[in-house]
């Protein structure tokens, strides 16, 4: 079930009726929010329901495990096991093919032939969120920063809760468990909140990434040697811009929808290409994965010491965005593209450590705008890979960029004005729909009612019939 | 600080200018993108229960045709594709 559709709207308005109907019976309404999010996955395709309900009974039996155990070594041959469990159900489904592939191509190089056995896997949608979730449970059990749950039903429901199920954020235990267990409440403020983030997020997915998408990325990257220089430069931002407007967008509704049913998540996109480093912007891009990766990955690589070498550390650095690469697909174009992000992040590093900018006013405000140029250029090139579906279409798209061949036929005004206005949008100050919502939580009803329901008829009035899957359901 | 009763009141005046927003939007939506909503329910599987649904949505969709509502969507999409047609000069 995609959220820009009448069947969420419905389900939706059933789920708020419910959920608020059942406000102080906190175990009928989770049982009620377990449901409708097993409703909501089911929807897609029922029989990966199990996975999901496995998925979720192997986190809370561990869970249960590392809560009796007070010895260290059995917690962690326990959490080696979840954490193991986990991977290992994720890399079935994820690369299974790929690996397949590469070592039939591998077999061949060698002059070997063998029949390996080829199946079929669907990639279940969300696989890598809920896994993700289950993960930071076990370990921030086994860390000492959260508790056992006292239910699997709360396990259950964090790791199906359908705001966030099919494409983050990717919540942690630690934030969503206490909500479950405490009296809800709605909020003016949160309720207005909700609905201009839901706003938001429509508005970026069905109108901006749909046009970017289909006037100008999906025909320029279906076949790049057919296009001028110039369509190339602006289809390459436009995907940039695309991914962006379509990920926090599913965000943005996520979030939205979940502070409609009482429950706050954080902001998982924070105006990611206002960033002046590519560290910053991934501080600002995809806040829960990337923190994720930070506390899971990073951390893991690193070990226990804090103070590192730097040559650890750029090692460190590296392999995080390497396999970051690789979580978002099992090709050589996502190593590519992770491989890109982890270098320029330690090339960026090494440079702030070992060199010193002048200190001369006009360069103080320069090297802001430099350092602005440099990061989404970095980005959006890279993203060259990220869009491509094999390495043919990349080399392609960059030959043909750089054969400065005339004219200009996809990157038409509308396109320009939906790239230079999402980028410019990005400096506007960080609470700025916060205070939106602070203005519109004194309309009167009626006029929200107005205002929400006209917003959502521009919507539909311009934006396509039927809306296309969010870029990250893939992942 | 608030009472607890006072915080459920607020709570549930909350919940309830929910209901309103969500039914205003709906009666907007209903009014003047009938031609979505009829869409839409042809998506579905044919069965009794869709036929009679594509059968409702045709005809309210009708009414708001003799009203003049349906005119506003196209009304708002042709100046949006006007300027998605239009090209640099050559």
């Amino acid at each position: 079930m995609l959220f820009p559709t009448l069947e969420f709207g419905l389900f939706f308005l059933l789920v708020y009726a419910a959920s608020w109907a059942l406000r102080d019976r906190l175990l009928p309404r989770k049982l009620l929010l377990l449901a409708a999010s097993y409703f909501f996955y089911g929807y897609w395709d029922w029989r990966f329901l199990g996975l999901l309900a496995l998925s979720s009974a192997l986190n809370y039996l561990a869970g249960a495990a590392l809560g009796r155990t007070a010895d260290k070594r059995r917690a962690k041959l326990i959490v080696t096991g979840a954490v193991s469990a986990n991977l290992i159900i994720l890399g079935f489904f994820k690369y299974y093919g790929f690996f397949l592939d590469s070592l039939t191509d591998l077999l061949l190089l060698l002059g070997i032939q063998r029949d390996l056995p080829l199946l079929e896997i669907i990639l279940p949608i969300g696989i890598s969120f809920f896994t993700f979730q289950g993960i930071s449970y076990v370990v921030d059990l086994y860390r000492g920063q959260i508790k056992p749950v006292a239910s699997p039903l709360d396990l259950f429901l964090y790791i199906s809760f359908f705001p966030q199920l099919v494409a983050g954020p990717i919540v942690r235990a630690s934030h969503f468990l206490p909500q479950l267990n405490k009296t809800p409440t709605l909020g003016a403020a949160s309720f207005s909140y909700g609905l201009i983030l839901i706003l938001s997020g429509l508005f970026k997915k069905t109108i901006l990434a749909h046009y970017l998408a289909v006037d100008l990325v999906d025909p320029v990257f279906f076949s790049p040697s057919d296009y001028s220089t110039l369509d190339l430069i602006g289809a390459h931002y436009a995907y940039a811009i695309q991914v962006y407007l379509d990920f926090s967008g599913y965000s943005d509704i996520a979030i939205g929808v979940a502070a409609l049913l009482g429950f706050r998540f954080r902001k998982n996109f924070d105006r990611p290409f206002s960033a002046i480093s590519l560290a910053q912007l991934w501080q600002r891009w995809h806040i829960s994965l990337s923190t994720w990766l930070r506390d899971y990955l990073y951390r893991a690589l690193r070990g226990e010491k804090k103070e590192s070498s730097v040559l650890l550390t750029y090692r460190n650095m590296f392999l995080t965005m390497l396999l970051g690469g690789l979580w978002h697909g099992a090709a050589w174009t996502f190593i590519i593209w992770g491989g890109i992000h982890g270098l320029a992040l330690v090339a960026e590093r090494h440079i702030k450590r070992h060199v010193h900018w002048p200190a001369a006013a006009w360069q103080r405000h320069l090297s802001p705008v430099i350092g602005w140029f440099v990061t989404f250029h970095v980005f959006s090139l890279a993203a060259i890979f990220f869009r491509s579906p094999d390495m043919h279409i990349a080399t392609s798209y960059f030959s043909s960029m750089l054969a400065f061949s005339p004219g200009i036929d996809r990157f038409t005004p509308l396109m320009l004005v939906l790239v230079s206005g999402v980028v410019a949008v990005q400096f506007l100050p960080a609470n700025a729909l916060e205070r939106l919502a602070a203005r519109g939580q004194s309309l009167p009803a009626v006029l929200m009612g107005l205002i929400f329901g006209s917003a959502i008829m521009f919507m539909e009035a311009i934006g396509p019939e039927g809306v296309a899957p969010f870029i990250y359901f893939q992942f | 600080m608030k009472t607890q009763t006072e915080q459920k009141a607020g709570h549930r005046r909350v919940v309830i200018r929910g209901y309103v927003v969500f039914a205003v939007s709906i009666a907007l939506l209903l009014v003047f993108n009938s031609a979505k909503l009829r869409s839409a329910v042809r998506d579905y599987p044919a069965n009794w229960a869709t036929d009679r649904l594509v059968l409702a949505a045709d005809e309210w969709h009708g009414w708001m045709g003799r009203l003049g509502a349906d005119q506003l969507a196209p009304g708002l999409r042709a100046p949006f594709e006007a300027f998605r047609e239009w090209r640099w000069p050559s």
